[in-house]
C-alpha cells in the first residue's frame, strides 16, 4: 500500500454528495413539533426605535412565540471578539435589516408571513455609510493603527506613484445558507446542529445567550454546504435565536434564513478603500511605500481587528521595501458588520500593491513582470515591514518557471501585435504572485486537539475540532491516520464535529484546518502506538531493539506480526487505553499588533498565476482566455483536494473582480440583494485554457507531512486577471496612459477605463 | 375540463412511486412538495429564485416521454400532475449510481456537495436531450450547466465529469432513458392530469375564458403559465394566491404554426421549444438564437414561455426588442372571446404596465413569414454583467437593410434605457434613406445618446447604458454597411 497521503483521494463524502445521501441542517430528518424561525427588521436604516409594535405579529397564523432585545435570559451581545452584536436590537438600529424580534412559528412560511406584520419606527438619524465619511468623522469601529518600518538604508527614489484603488467586498453566496437546528434535552441542556465553522464558538455564544454553562450546550456540525468565512461568526445569531426559542418553549426549533435575508442580514467581505505613494530607484527597486488602508466595517468590529490587520500584512505582498508605513483604518458604518471572506483582508491589502506595481512599471518603463521579480524577498532584502524574515524564497523561481511555462513573453509580444491590427478588441496579460501568510495572527487560536478512538474490533473512529465546510479537512485528516496506523481507508470513519468530543476547537478559518488538525490527529496516532509498542513488548514479548512497523493493516516488529485488529483486541483484554486526545500548537509564532512587529507566521504560502483576456473597448465586455497557474502546496497531503482548492479558489477570486458587484442605493440598503442581480461566476467564466501545476518543494517547516496550507491563498491568483483587464484597457489607449480600474472591473468599469485610456491617448 | 374536488389529496409521480400532495396545495412548490412530504431531501434550496440551479429535477411527460430539467423552488407541485418528477434519489444510489454521479466523484467535481444533486440532474437531462451524445463540444457542456452555481470547484473538474460521463453513456447499451426510474405503466395515466378548483388547468381556450369570466384578480387568482418569474411572489415574498390558472395545458396556446404568410407563436410556447425552433434548419434566426442561447438558464428556459415574458411588462425582458424590431402583433382575447390586435410596441404603457386587460389573456404572437429576411437581417446584442443566466443592462435588436448606399428599411428596438422596451421610430426615421457614412453614424449615435434617460440601478449606471445605447446602434449600422467590427465571440 502506498501513502495513505500524497494521494487523489476522492472527498469522503463525496458519495453522498453526488447521490444526495449526505446530509446538511436541513435534511436533518426534524423531530415532530419543530418551530421554524424568521426575523423581522425595519428598512429604516438607523436610529432610536420609537415604536416596535408586534402585536399582529403575535396573532398571525401559526405563530407560537415572538422575542425581542428584552427576552434574552443572558448576555445580549454576541460580538466573537469585541462587544458590539447583539442578537437582536437593543434599543437602536444601525443598518437597514438589522435583526430586531424573531418569531417561531409551525412553518417557516408562517413564521415570514408573521414578520411582515409588524410596525416598527425609528427616530431616524443620518447614516454613515462610507469608509470616507467615517474618516472625515474620525468614527472608527476599533483604534487605527500604523505600522511603520525603517531599515535606515539610505536610497534615492527616482519615481513615485500616487494611487488610489476602490475595492469593493463580496457575497459569500455559500450555497447551504445559514442554517441551525436546536433540541432541548435533559436538564434544560441543548444539543445544537449547526453550519458553522466554529462549533466552539457557538457552543459559547448560546449559552451566554441563555444563561447557561458551556456544558451545558453540545454543538453538533457534521459539514456545511460552503462557509468561505461567513459561518464563522456570522452562524452564531442563528444558532443563539433557535436555541432562545427551543429553550423558551421546549420545542426543537430550526432556523433556516432564505437567501434574500442571508444576503442582507449577514456579514460580507469588507469594501476597502486604498491610497498609496510608492517610490523605486532607477533599477525599479522599491525604496518607499507609504499606504493607507481603509476598511468598511459596517456597524460593529466583529472580526475587523485582525481583517484591517491582516490587510497590512499583505500590503507588500511578496516584495521587500527597506522603508514602509502602512496604516490600517476600521471604518464604522451603517451597514451590516463585515466579517470573515477567504483571505481575510488580504486580498485586499495585496490588490493594493499589485495595482501599484503596475504603475510604477508604466512609470518607469520597465516590464511589468520584469519589475516584480526584482522586489521579490531574496536573502538579504527578507524583512517585511512587519519584522518578521522571509526565509524560503522560491517565488522567484517559480514566476520564471510560469512565465516560460506559459510562453509568457511571447505571448505578449504576440498580443501586442494582435492590438495594434484590432481595432475595437484588445487582449491584456499579466502575471502576479501571491505569499500568504499562514497562521492566525491572533496567536492563541493556533491550537487544535483530537479525538482518537479505537474500538475494540478494530475499526476507528477520528474526531477533531475542525469542521468539513468541502475543502477536504476530513478526508485529509483521515489519510493522516491512514498513513499514521496503516490502515485502509475503510477502516476509519470521521465522526461529526463535537464540542464535547474536542473541546475548545478554534475556526476553521485562516487556511490552518489540515496544518491544526493533521497535527492533533497525528498526536493521537503516535500516543496510540506507543501504548501498543509498550503492550506489545511487555504483555506479548515482541522485540525491544526493533520498531513496531504499522502498515497494510498489519503490525509487526521483525519477524513477529500482528493483524491490527488482533493487536487492537489483545490491547483492549489487557486492558489498554484505546481512546487518545491529541493536541497540537504551532510553534515560533508571536506578534505585538500595537507596535507592528513580530514574526505572526509560520511560514508562506506561495504561487503566482498568469492570465491573459481580451476585451471589447465599445462595451467592455471581456473575455478570459487563458490562465496558467503554479502553485506551493508543499508536500501535497491530497493532489486532487488541493487541485480543487486553487481552481476554485481562482473563480472564487474571479467573481471578487469581475462580475460580483455588492451595490448599496444611497439611503443604505444593499441593492444586489439576490442572485439576480448579484453574480458569482458560472462554467463559462472558468477560462477554457486552464492549467494549473504544483510547485513541488515540501515546506521546510515541520507540518503535518511538510504539506501547506491552501484554502486561501490561491484565491488571489485571481489578481492576475484584474491586472490582465487594466493591461487590455491600456491597450486601447495604445499603452499611452495606464488607466485606473476599480474592483470588481465589471463590463462596465472596462469600459469606462478603456474610454479612460483612449482620451488621455488622445492628449498625449 | 375536470375539477378534482380541493377536498382530497391529489397524487403525483414521483420517481417509481406516487406520492400524495395535500388538499390545498396550490401555494406549494414541487421543492417544499418534494423536500417536506416526500422527503427527497436530496433536492436543494439554494436560492429558492431559479437562480442557482440546486433545486433542478427532471420532469418526464407521461404521454409523450419528453423530459426537461426545471428548478423545483418555482415550479409549482401540482404543475406537475401528468407527469413523472425524476429526482436525485430517482437517478442513482450510492450502491447503484448514475455515470454522471461516478464521473463526478471520480474527477471530484463535489467540494461541500450542496449544489452537487442540481449538477447531476442537470447532465442527466442533457443526456436525455442531446442527440448526439459523442459529439458534444466544451461549449455544449457548459451550456448545459449554465443554470446551475457553484462556489467550490470553479467549474473545470465539473465539466471533465460531464464529458467523461457523456463518454461512458455514449459508448454503453443502456440508453439515457433507461437510467430513469420505471414507473407502473398500468396506472391510468391521463386520470393523474387534471386540475383542481384553486389550481385550476384549463385545457381550451373556451374553459380559459370561462374562467375569465369569474373576473379574476391578477394579483391573487393570476394567470400562470411557466412562473419563472410570477412563483417569486411564493417563494420569495410568501404571498399565497387564492386560486391560480395554469393554462399551459391549452393546445392551441401552446403551437408554433408557420404558413406561408406569417408565423403565428402562441403565448405558451416555451424558450426553450423556440430556441430549437429558430435553431432549426429552415426556420433559422441567428440573432434569436444568440440572444435566447443567453436567456436565463435551460431550467428557466424549459418552463418560460414567451407571452410570460411579455406580460410581466419588464423593461428589461429579452424578447419585446426582437418582437418589436420584426414588427410583431399580438392577439390579446378576452373572456368573451373576442380578440384584438396590437402591436409589440405600442404593448408597453409604463413601467411593469401593459395594455394587457384584467379579463385578457395573450394568445398569439404575430411575426412575419419565416421564410422573409428579416430573420437573416435581424441583429440583436445583449450587455450583461455576466453572460451566462443574467439580466439584461441594455439590449437591442436592429433590422435595417440597405439598397445601395442608402438605408431602405429600419427598425430598431431597445430594452433596458427606458421605462418600458422601446422602438425607436423617430431614431428609424432619421436614418431611412441616409448613406451610413462615418458621420452619419454618429450623428445617429448622438442622437440616441441625447434623447434617452435610462436609470442608474444595481444592473448599471444611466451613463453607461446612454453609452451602450450608442455602441450598440454602432455595431449594428457598421455591420449593416457591410463593415462589421470584431466581437468577443466572433472574433475575426
Amino acid at each position: 500500500m502506498s501513502l495513505q497521503t500524497s494521494r487523489a483521494q476522492p472527498h469522503e463524502s463525496a458519495l453522498g454528495h453526488v447521490t444526495g445521501d449526505a446530509r446538511y441542517i436541513d435534511d436533518i430528518p426534524a423531530p415532530a413539533n419543530t418551530l421554524h424561525v424568521a426575523v423581522g427588521s425595519t428598512d429604516s436604516i438607523c436610529g432610536q426605535i420609537s415604536r416596535c409594535d408586534l402585536a399582529a405579529v403575535r396573532t398571525a397564523p401559526g405563530v407560537i412565540d415572538v422575542v425581542t432585545a428584552e427576552d434574552v435570559p443572558g448576555k445580549l451581545d454576541i460580538g466573537a471578539v469585541y462587544p458590539g452584536d447583539p442578537l437582536l436590537a437593543d434599543g437602536r438600529v444601525e443598518y437597514a435589516r438589522q435583526p430586531v424580534f424573531a418569531v417561531a412559528a409551525t412553518s417557516l412560511r408562517l413564521a415570514q408571513q408573521a414578520v411582515k406584520l409588524a410596525n416598527i419606527d425609528l427616530i431616524e438619524e443620518r447614516a454613515q455609510l462610507s469608509s470616507a465619511a467615517a474618516i472625515d468623522a474620525g468614527d472608527f469601529v476599533l483604534p487605527t493603527r500604523t505600522w511603520r518600518h525603517d531599515e535606515g538604508i539610505e536610497t534615492e527614489a527616482t519615481t513615485s506613484i500616487d494611487g488610489t484603488l476602490t475595492i469593493r467586498g463580496q457575497e459569500h453566496f455559500y450555497l447551504e445558507g445559514q442554517a441551525a437546528l436546536a433540541i432541548v434535552e435533559e436538564h434544560g441542556a441543548l444539543r445544537v446542529h449547526s453550519s458553522t465553522q466554529h462549533p466552539d464558538d457557538i457552543q459559547h455564544q448560546v449559552a451566554d445567550v441563555l444563561g447557561l454553562s458551556m456544558h451545558n450546550v453540545r454543538v453538533v456540525t457534521r459539514r456545511m454546504g460552503g462557509g468561505f468565512g461567513g459561518k464563522e461568526t456570522q452562524a452564531a445569531p442563528v444558532a443563539c435565536l433557535a436555541a432562545l426559542f427551543a429553550q423558551r418553549t421546549g420545542h426543537p426549533v430550526k432556523y433556516r434564513m432564505p437567501r434574500h435575508d442571508d444576503m442582507v442580514m449577514t456579514g460580507k467581505r469588507h469594501d476597502f478603500d486604498a491610497s498609496y505613494r510608492v517610490s523605486c530607484d532607477e533599477d525599479g527597486l522599491l525604496t518607499n511605500v507609504e499606504m493607507e488602508l481603509a476598511g468598511k466595517c459596517g456597524f460593529s468590529p466583529d472580526l475587523s481587528e485582525g481583517i484591517v490587520d491582516r490587510a497590512m500584512f499583505h500590503a507588500m505582498n511578496g516584495y521587500y521595501t527597506p522603508k514602509a508605513e502602512i496604516t490600517g483604518y476600521r471604518c464604522r458604518t451603517n451597514t451590516v458588520s463585515h466579517t470573515a471572506f477567504r483571505g481575510f483582508g488580504g486580498p485586499q491589502g495585496m490588490i493594493a500593491i499589485e495595482a501599484a506595481m503596475d504603475e510604477l512599471a508604466f512609470a518607469t518603463g520597465i516590464d511589468p513582470l520584469t519589475l516584480r521579480l526584482r522586489n521579490l524577498y531574496a536573502p538579504g532584502r527578507d524583512t517585511t515591514p512587519y519584522g518578521q524574515k522571509v526565509e524560503q524564497h522560491m517565488l522567484a523561481d517559480l514566476m520564471s518557471q510560469l512565465a516560460k511555462n506559459c510562453r509568457y513573453t511571447e505571448r505578449q509580444a504576440e498580443a501586442r501585435a494582435f492590438n495594434t491590427e484590432s481595432t475595437n478588441l484588445k487582449k491584456g496579460l499579466a502575471l502576479t504572485p501571491v505569499q500568504f501568510g499562514i497562521s492566525f495572527t491572533a496567536t492563541h487560536l493556533n491550537q487544535a486537539g483530537a479525538l482518537l478512538n479505537v474500538f475494540r474490533d478494530g475499526s476507528v473512529e477520528i474526531n477533531h475540532a475542525g469542521t468539513e465546510m468541502g475543502q477536504g479537512l476530513f478526508t485529509k485528516v483521515a489519510q493522516v491516520v491512514s498513513r499514521s496506523l496503516g490502515l485502509p481507508l475503510t477502516k476509519i470513519v470521521l465522526g461529526a464535529t463535537q464540542t464535547d468530543k474536542v473541546p475548545n476547537g478554534s475556526p476553521t478559518a485562516a487556511s490552518s484546518g489540515s496544518d491544526l488538525n493533521g497535527m492533533a490527529a497525528l498526536d493521537a496516532c503516535n500516543q496510540l502506538k506507543s501504548r501498543l509498542v509498550s503492550f506489545a513488548r511487555n504483555d506479548l514479548g515482541w522485540s525491544k531493539d526493533q520498531e513496531l512497523v504499522f502498515a497494510n493493516g498489519i503490525v509487526s516488529c521483525g519477524t513477529q506480526s500482528l493483524p491490527f485488529d488482533e493487536l487492537i483486541k489483545a490491547a483492549y483484554l489487557a486492558r489498554v487505553q484505546l481512546s487518545v486526545a491529541g493536541f497540537y500548537k504551532t510553534p515560533d509564532i508571536h506578534f505585538d499588533k500595537e507596535a507592528g512587529k513580530g514574526s505572526p507566521f509560520f511560514y508562506y504560502a506561495n504561487g503566482a498565476a498568469a492570465s491573459e483576456v481580451m476585451i471589447d473597448t465599445m462595451t467592455g465586455e471581456y473575455r478570459l482566455l487563458r490562465t496558467d497557474i503554479l502553485h506551493d502546496v508543499g508536500e501535497s497531503l491530497n493532489p486532487a483536494v488541493d487541485l480543487g482548492q486553487i481552481e476554485g479558489g481562482f473563480i472564487q477570486g474571479l467573481g471578487w473582480l469581475t462580475t460580483e458587484e455588492l451595490l448599496w442605493d444611497d439611503a443604505g440598503r444593499l441593492i444586489s440583494n439576490s442572485p439576480a442581480n448579484y453574480k458569482i461566476p458560472t462554467a463559462d467564466n472558468c477560462p477554457e485554457q486552464f492549467n494549473v501545476d504544483f510547485f513541488n518543494a515540501p515546506n521546510p517547516r515541520p507540518t503535518i507531512y511538510r504539506s501547506k496550507a491552501v484554502g486561501e491563498p490561491p484565491l488571489m491568483l485571481a489578481i492576475s486577471a484584474w491586472c490582465a483587464l487594466r493591461d487590455a484597457a491600456c491597450a486601447a489607449g495604445n499603452y499611452k496612459s495606464l488607466p485606473g480600474l476599480s474592483a470588481p472591473a465589471t463590463p462596465e468599469q472596462v469600459y469606462w477605463a478603456a474610454q479612460q485610456a483612449m482620451t488621455q491617448g488622445e492628449q498625449r | 375540463m375536470t375539477h378534482a374536488s380541493d377536498t382530497r389529496p391529489t397524487t403525483l409521480w414521483v420517481n417509481s412511486g406516487q406520492q400524495t400532495l395535500p388538499a390545498h396545495s396550490h401555494n406549494t412548490s414541487l421543492l417544499l412538495f418534494l423536500r417536506e412530504h416526500c422527503l427527497s431531501t436530496g433536492t436543494k434550496e439554494g436560492c429558492g429564485s431559479g437562480d442557482c440551479g440546486a433545486c433542478t429535477v427532471i420532469l418526464r411527460d407521461l404521454k409523450t416521454g419528453n423530459t426537461q430539467s426545471v428548478n423545483s423552488c418555482i415550479t409549482p407541485a401540482l404543475a406537475a400532475r401528468g407527469q413523472q418528477v425524476v429526482t436525485i434519489e430517482g437517478v442513482g444510489s450510492i450502491d447503484a449510481p448514475h455515470p454522471v454521479q461516478s464521473a463526478m466523484v471520480s474527477e471530484h467535481g463535489s467540494q461541500c456537495g450542496f449544489c452537487t444533486p442540481g449538477f447531476v440532474m442537470s447532465m442527466v437531462a442533457e443526456q436525455l436531450s442531446a442527440p448526439t451524445l459523442a459529439e458534444r463540444t466544451r461549449a455544449d457542456d457548459v451550456r448545459a450547466i449554465s443554470g446551475n452555481l457553484c462556489r467550490c470547484t470553479g467549474y473545470r473538474p465539473i465539466l471533465t465529469a460531464a464529458r467523461q460521463a457523456n463518454e461512458v453513456v455514449a459508448t454503453s447499451n443502456r440508453p439515457p432513458e433507461q437510467w430513469l426510474p420505471n414507473i407502473d405503466a398500468a396506472v391510468d395515466r391521463d386520470e393523474s392530469a387534471d386540475g383542481t378548483a384553486s389550481y385550476c388547468m384549463p385545457t381550451t381556450e373556451q374553459e380559459l375564458q370561462a374562467l375569465l369570466k369569474r373576473s379574476l384578480n391578477a394579483n391573487t387568482n393570476p394567470l400562470i403559465a411557466g412562473t419563472t418569474d410570477l412563483w417569486l411572489q411564493v417563494s420569495q415574498n410568501y404571498v399565497d394566491f387564492e386560486s391560480v390558472v395554469d393554462i399551459t395545458r391549452i393546445e392551441s396556446l401552446r403551437a408554433i404554426d408557420t404558413t406561408r404568410d406569417a408565423l403565428t407563436i402562441g403565448a405558451c410556447a416555451t424558450h426553450g421549444e423556440l430556441l430549437s425552433f429558430f435553431t432549426t434548419s429552415g426556420s433559422d434566426c441567428p440573432a434569436i438564437a444568440e440572444i435566447l442561447l443567453r436567456f436565463g438558464s435551460p431550467q428557466i428556459r424549459n418552463r418560460g414561455t414567451i407571452g410570460g415574458n411579455l406580460a410581466g411588462g419588464s423593461p428589461i425582458a429579452d424578447w419585446p426588442p426582437l418582437l418589436m424590431a420584426l414588427d410583431a402583433h399580438l392577439t390579446l382575447t378576452n373572456s368573451s372571446g373576442m380578440s384584438r390586435q396590437i402591436r409589440v410596441a405600442d404593448f408597453f404603457k409604463d413601467y411593469r404596465r401593459t395594455e394587457l386587460r384584467t379579463d385578457e389573456y395573450i394568445a398569439r404572437i404575430h411575426l412575419p413569414s419565416i421564410d422573409e429576411d428579416a430573420y437573416r437581417t435581424l441583429r440583436a446584442y445583449k450587455i450583461s454583467k455576466r453572460e451566462e443566466d443574467d439580466i439584461s443592462s441594455v439590449m437591442a435588436a436592429f433590422d435595417v437593410r440597405m439598397q445601395g448606399e442608402a438605408v431602405s428599411h429600419c427598425r430598431i428596438a431597445y430594452g433596458g434605457i427606458a421605462a418600458t422596451p422601446i422602438r425607436l421610430e423617430s431614431l428609424e426615421q432619421s436614418l431611412l434613406g441616409r448613406a451610413l457614412t462615418n458621420a452619419n453614424i454618429e450623428s445617429a449615435c448622438e442622437q440616441l445618446r441625447s434623447t434617452i434617460k435610462p436609470l442608474t440601478d444595481v444592473r448599471a449606471s444611466a451613463d453607461y447604458r446612454r453609452a451602450m445605447s450608442a455602441s450598440l446602434l454602432k455595431r449594428a449600422l457598421l455591420d449593416a454597411r457591410g463593415t462589421p467590427v470584431a466581437r468577443l465571440d466572433h472574433p475575426t
